[in-house]
């Protein structure tokens, strides 16, 4: 008989393979877009300063002192070598480690994006299990035209409507950043009360997206709940109604729905690129952005890096979790 | 007992703690008796930020670098003058070899040293790691005392190039990146010595770096340059040392602060206490700061409506429009059919209505609607005579005489009302733009007018990141792009060394000829005479063949301008700051070198103020 893995370490190991394969392929992905940093500068500085293609891209290599000629394997090679060793690369444009700009970013994005899902789950999921419950009501119609229209709206746009309302008309909010300039950062109340101050509308931002998808996700789950035999056991039994919505319904519906939170958390790690730009907020989703204007590989190899490892975990933790709330269901 | 609704419980009073935030937090900023200046811009964002201005990240390349840095001279373009800043005058020799500069005296860096000829030195021999381009004909640097310098020239210096050097920002104190400088000069000398034995063999200065890239005097240069410059980015100073009137004192994210430097030279003049920058993060963002009254002034581009808007919704908000000293227009690719003919580009300049395009795209422009000439229209008068002009071909509106053009060329209309070319083929054309709203909105113009023609057109938007590559492989019909780029020189030279040169982004993109038939009839070669006016050569020499070049232009039409940029300035009278000059100042004339030079130019000058009461 042959001797078989724990299942756990058959998943974890999976994942790792995953991981390999995906950033395999964004690297060789990232090497087949047109332009590259040096191609990036070397068009600039032949408009502005009059050189021939061949001078200005001499110059933009070595100011950047790098060369994109290297072969394919060889940057693979080395980028495949620093990774095993923890270096995930110095940033092209920024000049700095990856690693540094990681550090630096995470933390504000993380924040805002785990805020906004944990609010939009919240009231996503009771939405959504009353709308299933009160089917013939305003809310379940409300529910869907608000989540078409919120995933119909570009979200800088909605930042945008966001500034000019909450910040330019009602200056309620700051317009940009992460954290008053006067407030000096670290562990004090005063940061502390800027920074949810200056995260509040990107928070917002990201929370009205994601909202309605969460509501019509309880809302189809709990329908599909509310025609099991339990249900009408419950009912039967004559238990209140606010039981019968928290204890049987919600309960059983919240199921897949808690595998989609554990994805949208692997998700929050990328930030929004457009929202973070229109906020001036320093995350992942600005440095992304940068990223891929200036074609920095190093520093959108690692970016990528991140989400991915972060989207894996995420999906791992999914199905530990689902295991978990349904004993049904084993790695097996 | 266990409280079943523990967890939206909890979750409520999260979600009221993180609302009620704003309630204690104050929005509006603590009041002070300070003069702010409130401006926007870009940096790049900490953690990448830094002091050093040559390494990626600095603050040299930031929108503080004008509050920050001074150069030797300021130019006002409409003026033609050069205005003393940390030097106070200039003598050149009478064979333009030697241009000697006298340096103010009693300017400190903002660390207290005292500002010397060392360090003009320094910021140009880093300049020289960088390559910069003045280095093409700049052989040395002498320092005869602290306080002079003498830029010593390959060959007789031209207006270009010694403007080049004069308003270089002096960024490099030599008590800081002395240590670099001293490893720069040997390097500077063994390349020079290098560069002048092959120029005795007739080999221009500016092409040896690419074609002896392989020599080993060449290689052994570029390896310890690159040393050198490996070990300059890796000092990164938190703060930016400088002579400026202002110095960095807060980087965030999203903000920017500086205070008044005490010592600087210009202190006594400067009624403005701090300059508090803003991240730019796009146009419509910029708006709505202009509207909030954030913003004391800053230069977004804006339709029409808009900007009216913007002034009505905050009274104090007022626009100038000084000219960006460029243009906005086609650009054909000649090795494609039909812009390979030039009666086909002919057509197609009496088609387009370009006043119209110029409203649409961009109303705060300069029409260019008669000739298309590359000198941009503000400043044709200077360098092609009024009666010599009268004589050259006008395109001016006129439909009728387009499709005539492309009758007697034997172009025909097919069934569907559409052109065809002599072939019978018909003609399908694209033109490629930026995904920026001022040129989709010119193309899309530009199309609607060619289809009312007949000619069947359509608007490709093309990444900004690609779209370079798409002008130098010739992957495109028609595409929008800034032309007759006068900036910072006021000069021809940079106009037709895009349009008419070798490796010109310009003329790569539209394959022009190097040699036509010119005015006189004669073969000339266009491509020797764009190079000749980036020489010394007399002025009565620089304008013929500015005249020759700007035929060969609007003969053989390259390119079609349709209207010449105004940078749409808007500023705030009496909020924060007040006394902005009118148009009538030259120093507007800088904007297209850098807005934040013109501000910083006038708080320097004294005129802008605290608010009047």
């Amino acid at each position: 008989m042959k001797p078989k893995l724990n299942p756990l370490l058959r998943k974890i190991l999976l994942s790792v393979i995953t991981i390999f394969i995906a950033l395999s392929f964004t690297f060789a992905l990232m090497r087949l877009m047109p332009g590259d940093i040096v191609d990036q500068w070397a068009r600039e500085l032949q408009m502005t300063q009059g050189l021939t293609y061949d001078e200005a891209y001499k110059i933009a290599s070595t100011r950047l002192n790098y060369d994109p000629s290297v072969p394919i394997y060889i940057q693979y090679g080395k980028y495949m070598a620093g990774l095993f060793s923890g270096n995930l690369g110095m940033s092209l444009h920024y000049r700095i480690p990856v690693s540094t700009i990681i550090i630096k970013a995470l933390p504000w994005t993380l924040f805002v994006t785990s805020s906004a899902i944990f609010i939009s789950f919240v009231i996503g999921v009771f939405l959504g299990m009353l709308a299933a419950w009160r089917r013939k009501g305003l809310l379940d119609p409300f529910i869907t035209f608000y989540a078409t229209l919120t995933r119909a709206i570009p979200d800088f746009l909605l930042a945008l409507i966001l500034v000019v309302v909450f910040a330019v008309h009602f200056r309620l909010f700051p317009i940009r950043g992460a954290y008053d300039i006067d407030t000096p950062p670290g562990f004090n109340i005063a940061f502390f009360l800027s920074a949810i101050h200056h995260a509040v509308l990107p928070i917002i931002a990201t929370t009205f997206q994601t909202l309605g998808g969460w509501a019509l996700a309880m809302k189809a789950s709990s329908t599909s709940v509310l025609g099991e035999d339990f249900m009408m056991v419950a009912k039967a039994k004559g238990l209140k109604e606010r039981r019968i919505i928290t204890q049987y319904l919600g309960r059983n519906a919240i199921t897949p729905i808690i595998t989609n939170a554990a994805i949208a958390m692997g998700a929050m790690f990328g930030g929004s690129i457009f929202i973070e730009t229109i906020f001036g907020y320093p995350g992942i989703g600005f440095f992304f952005g940068q990223a891929i204007a200036t074609r920095d590989f190093t520093l959108i190899q690692g970016l990528f890096l991140l989400t991915t490892f972060a989207m894996i975990a995420a999906n791992l933790l999914a199905d530990l979790i689902y295991t978990k709330l349904d004993p049904r269901i084993t790695f097996e | 007992m266990k409280d079943r609704f523990l967890f939206p419980k909890l979750a409520a009073v999260l979600l009221l703690i993180q609302l009620s935030v704003p309630l204690f937090s104050c929005t509006e900023q603590k009041i002070s008796n300070k003069v702010i200046f409130r401006g926007a811009g870009n940096w790049e964002m900490p953690p990448a930020f830094h002091g050093n201005p040559w390494a990626p990240g600095g603050a040299a390349i930031s929108s503080a670098s004008w509050y920050l840095y001074e150069p030797l001279f300021l130019f006002y373009l409409t003026e033609k003058k050069y205005v003393p800043r940390l030097a106070v005058s200039m003598s050149e020799s009478a064979d333009k070899k030697t241009l000697q500069v006298k340096l103010r005296k009693g300017v400190k860096w903002h660390d207290g040293h005292p500002f010397t000829s060392k360090d003009v030195v320094s910021t140009f021999a880093i300049g020289f790691l960088q390559t910069w381009a003045v280095w093409n004909t700049l052989l040395s640097i002498e320092t005869p005392d602290d306080h002079t310098v003498i830029f010593k020239w390959r060959k007789p210096c031209s207006h270009l190039f010694k403007t080049r050097a004069l308003i270089e920002k002096i960024t490099s104190p030599y008590h800081i990146y002395g240590k670099w400088t001293e490893r720069i000069l040997p390097l500077m000398k063994k390349q020079n010595d290098f560069i002048k034995e092959k120029e005795e063999h007739g080999i221009p200065a500016r092409t040896i770096w690419t074609r002896f890239s392989d020599h080993p005097v060449i290689e052994d240069l570029v390896r310890k340059k690159k040393e050198i410059r490996e070990d300059l980015f890796k000092y990164k100073p938190s703060q930016a040392t400088g002579t400026g009137p202002f110095m960095l004192t807060k980087v965030s994210a999203s903000d920017m602060v500086l205070e008044k430097a005490k010592d600087s030279w210009t202190a006594k003049n400067v009624h403005i206490d701090q300059i508090s920058l803003a991240r730019w993060p796009t146009n419509e963002v910029m708006w709505a700061f202009l509207i909030a009254g954030e913003i004391d002034g800053a230069h977004p581009a804006t339709p029409k409506e808009v900007a009216e808007q913007i002034i009505k919704l905050n009274p104090k908000t007022h626009m100038v429009t000084p000219s960006d000293w460029a243009e906005f227009g086609l650009i054909f690719n000649l090795k494609r059919k039909p812009m390979s003919d030039n009666q086909f580009r002919r057509a197609v300049s009496y088609a387009i209505d370009r006043d119209l395009v110029r409203k649409i795209a961009y109303y705060y422009g300069t029409s260019v609607t008669e000739y298309s000439l590359g000198i941009i229209r503000s400043q044709r008068d200077q360098w092609i005579p009024r009666e010599e002009l009268g004589k050259w071909e006008k395109y001016a509106f006129n439909p009728q005489l387009a499709a005539e053009i492309l009758i007697s060329a034997g172009y025909k209309k097919n069934r569907r009302g559409y052109w065809c070319d002599p072939e019978g083929k018909q003609i399908n054309i694209e033109i490629s733009t930026i995904p920026a709203s001022d040129f989709v909105l010119g193309a899309e113009s530009i199309s609607s007018q060619l289809m009312k023609l007949g000619i069947k057109c359509t608007v490709r938007i093309v990444m900004d990141q690609l779209y370079g590559s798409k002008l130098s492989s010739g992957d495109f019909d028609m595409v929008t792009q800034f032309l007759g780029d006068m900036r910072r020189y006021a000069d021809p030279a940079t106009v037709f060394e895009n349009i008419l040169s070798r490796g010109g982004y310009i003329s790569t993109a539209t394959q022009f000829p190097e040699e036509v038939k010119g005015p006189e009839g004669k073969i000339i070669n266009v491509y020797d005479l764009s190079e000749r006016l980036q020489e010394y050569i007399p002025d009565t020499e620089k304008k013929q063949i500015t005249k020759t070049l700007a035929w060969v232009i609007n003969t053989y039409l390259p390119i079609l301008p349709i209207f010449e940029k105004n940078i749409m300035v808007f500023y705030m009278e009496n909020k924060r700051v007040s006394g902005w000059p009118d148009m009538s100042h030259p120093g507007w004339s800088l904007v297209s070198g850098g807005i934040e030079g013109v501000y910083c130019l006038f708080m320097t000058e004294g005129l802008l103020k605290g608010a009047r009461r």
